[in-house]
């Protein structure tokens, strides 16, 4: 890997683009990633499930206000503190807040792309909070010290030899090539991490407000871990992932994982309506029934400008845009694949930039890219 | 900087109020929040009898790496779940994390009265295999306890044939970690519980008026597809990494 990623972009991307080995690995792995994703939505009614999708975005950001109000009462009538935020700087005192009340030392995360955003880690860290991100890759990269290059799959620009050698610095294991033996290193190390937290914190991928809930999709399991581990649970939502209803939520999921990662499904969807109830064994707990109930926060949001910055669009940020804009905005194939449609509606922008040296440039540009930088592009993607 | 936090609500509901206001209503609708646009589609789809659906729910949960039995009776299932642990006990443990114990004698599980086989727990205790049932898992001793086991064990509130899903919810007797924390699970699914789709069995709860409140008195509702897996690493398969790595449907007649 010869990128630093510290370096400023224009040198990181004329770097990526001098490493041959970095770049066919990077277009394996998103061909690899379309065709599946292409796959997944030719065995269903995609045009229709397209179409019901974005109506249930659209319809959410008309109501934005009434939606968001519901949720925050029906939350509050579960048991949890809803906290409001105007900007990152908010959002990061709100969890910082939360997190020195309960004396908070140990922190687990569920993968969030809003945390990335906002560099929620550096905050924690800078108030001698220990945070452990618990996605396989997620982890990863920050035993490395590197952000993610991909919001699905945070190591794509990584050998296994790269991750080897890592592992073995950082934690002394014996080298492998084996990612079954990777998976149970991080295992290991992480069971011992979910065990000893006392904050779980998760992004939010949509938050039904007729019942309180937020939900979380993932593979591995880290997200049941940290919602239902550690006493105290923290739900970070931008206010766009507000969804009316129950079935909403389980329709947008389908949509998600077939657009992801071509899966039906993901393994897990997680639903998480406030602290484990009286008698229950498991699950984040009021920590004494004389303060005030506080076992889960949901802050909202980091971005209450964005929807309405927005066209009345569905903004998403299913992962099938990182894999596909860069194609499409350079290319004539059709979009293998659709998380929202405003993909296909927004492409023609891009279309001006056409030669090969740029897309290999955005997909260098898109490793160890600051949240920042990766923020604008994928905005980008959505934008008339 | 230190903006009085009362106020960040207020001015964000505002600022979304006047850009929407000031835009008009897109589409023309209004005051139909709380009932959404039309309910939605069906996106998978499985049709047939108990057994058809039975069947397809053990076919989609082994292609994503689960596995599946079709027991015919209910009095069956405790000798079916015994022969699964034996196998298992045999074979190399699926996730080198854990102690190699060479034979499971406590299984992680949800309480017996949870459980949709009437005389399980006797019938196990009887082959000297005793159900662990956490009460606490913020309990030191007890979340030490349950975290050492090899094998979970929980029924299901529904499964889905289309996908091979099944759905649990928490609650009193039925523990998260059952589930999520030994590198196998077992699952004990009656067929009166399969339903064809996520949307069919939406539907049923919805009917029932019983969606909300489920979602709400469990605190916690999980669907699960197969076993734990990653594709993080140069996008290869891996099995179990947080939750099990096994998962195994015990399906059975329970009219019989």
């Amino acid at each position: 890997m010869r990128v630093d990623v510290r370096a400023p972009y224009k040198v990181r991307v004329r770097q990526a683009l001098g490493d041959d080995g970095l770049r066919i690995a990077l277009d394996r792995a998103t061909e690899q990633m379309s065709g599946r994703c292409a796959e997944a939505m030719a065995a269903v009614d995609a045009p229709r499930l397209r179409d019901e999708a974005r109506r249930i975005r659209e319809h959410a950001i008309e109501h934005l206000p009434e939606l968001l109000e519901a949720l925050e009462r029906n939350l509050t009538a579960n048991g949890c503190q809803v906290h409001w935020a105007r900007d990152a700087e908010e959002a990061r005192q709100t969890v910082l807040n939360i997190a020195r009340q309960h004396q908070v030392r140990q922190v687990v995360k569920s993968k969030s792309m809003l945390t990335e955003e906002i560099r929620l880690n550096q905050a924690l860290e800078r108030a001698a909070i220990n945070v452990v991100e618990t996605d396989l890759g997620e982890y990863i990269i920050q035993l490395a010290g590197e952000p993610p290059s991909h919001i699905i799959t945070p190591i794509i620009h990584k050998r296994i030899e790269d991750v080897s050698e890592l592992l073995q610095r950082e934690l002394g294991v014996p080298p492998t090539n084996d990612p079954a033996d990777i998976c149970a290193t991080a295992r290991r190390e992480l069971r011992r991490e979910f065990l000893r937290a006392d904050m779980g914190i998760s992004g939010c991928n949509f938050a039904i407000a007729e019942t309180g809930t937020i939900c979380i999709i993932t593979n591995e399991g880290n997200g049941r871990m940290v919602t239902s581990m550690p006493r105290l649970y923290v739900a970070l939502a931008g206010i766009e992932k507000v969804v009316p209803r129950v079935e909403d939520a389980l329709l947008l999921w389908q949509v998600a994982s077939r657009s992801a990662t071509g899966q039906d499904v993901s393994v897990y969807f997680t639903l998480s309506s406030g602290p484990r109830r009286p008698g229950h064994p498991d699950g984040p707990r009021r920590c004494s029934p004389r303060t005030s109930p506080l076992p889960k926060s949901c802050r909202l949001p980091a971005r209450s400008a964005l929807p309405v910055a927005m066209p009345a669009r569905s903004r998403s940020t299913f992962p099938a845009c990182c894999s596909i804009c860069a194609t499409m905005w350079y290319s004539e194939r059709p979009l293998p694949c659709s998380s929202a449609s405003p993909c296909e509606r927004t492409r023609r922008p891009w279309s001006g930039l056409d030669a090969t040296g740029s897309q290999h440039a955005w997909r260098a540009g898109s490793l160890g890219s600051s949240p920042e930088e990766r923020t604008v592009r994928s905005r980008g993607c959505h934008r008339r | 900087m230190n903006r009085p936090a009362a106020d960040a609500r207020h001015e964000i509901l505002e600022r979304l109020r006047r850009s929407l206001g000031s835009r008009g209503s897109v589409s023309g609708r209004q005051g139909d929040h709380a009932v959404g646009p039309a309910v939605p589609m069906t996106v998978t789809h499985a049709e047939g009898d108990r057994r058809t659906l039975a069947t397809q729910f053990g076919t989609k949960l082994e292609q994503l790496a689960g596995s599946y039995e079709i027991v015919d009776r209910t009095a069956e299932v405790p000798q079916r779940l015994l022969q699964r642990i034996a196998e298992w006990n045999s074979e190399r443990e699926p996730s080198s994390t854990e102690t190699a114990d060479s034979s499971t004698l406590e299984v992680l599980s949800w309480a017996a009265d949870e459980l949709p086989v009437p005389g399980l727990e006797e019938h196990l205790r009887g082959s000297g295999l005793s159900l662990v049932v956490p009460h606490d898992l913020h309990e030191a001793g007890c979340r030490a306890r349950a975290a050492s086991t090899s094998v979970g064990l929980t029924a299901v509130d529904a499964a889905l044939a289309s996908t091979g899903s099944v759905v649990l919810a928490s609650g009193p007797g039925r523990s998260r970690s059952a589930s999520l924390l030994p590198p196998r699970h077992i699952m004990l699914v009656p067929m009166s519980r399969i339903y064809p789709t996520f949307e069919a069995w939406l539907r049923s709860l919805r009917g029932q008026a019983r969606l909300a409140s489920l979602l709400q008195q469990s605190a916690q509702i999980v669907f699960v597809t197969g076993p734990s897996r990653s594709a993080d690493i140069e996008l290869r398969l891996t099995l179990g990494v947080h939750g099990p790595a096994a998962v195994h449907a015990i399906i059975f007649d329970d009219d019989r």
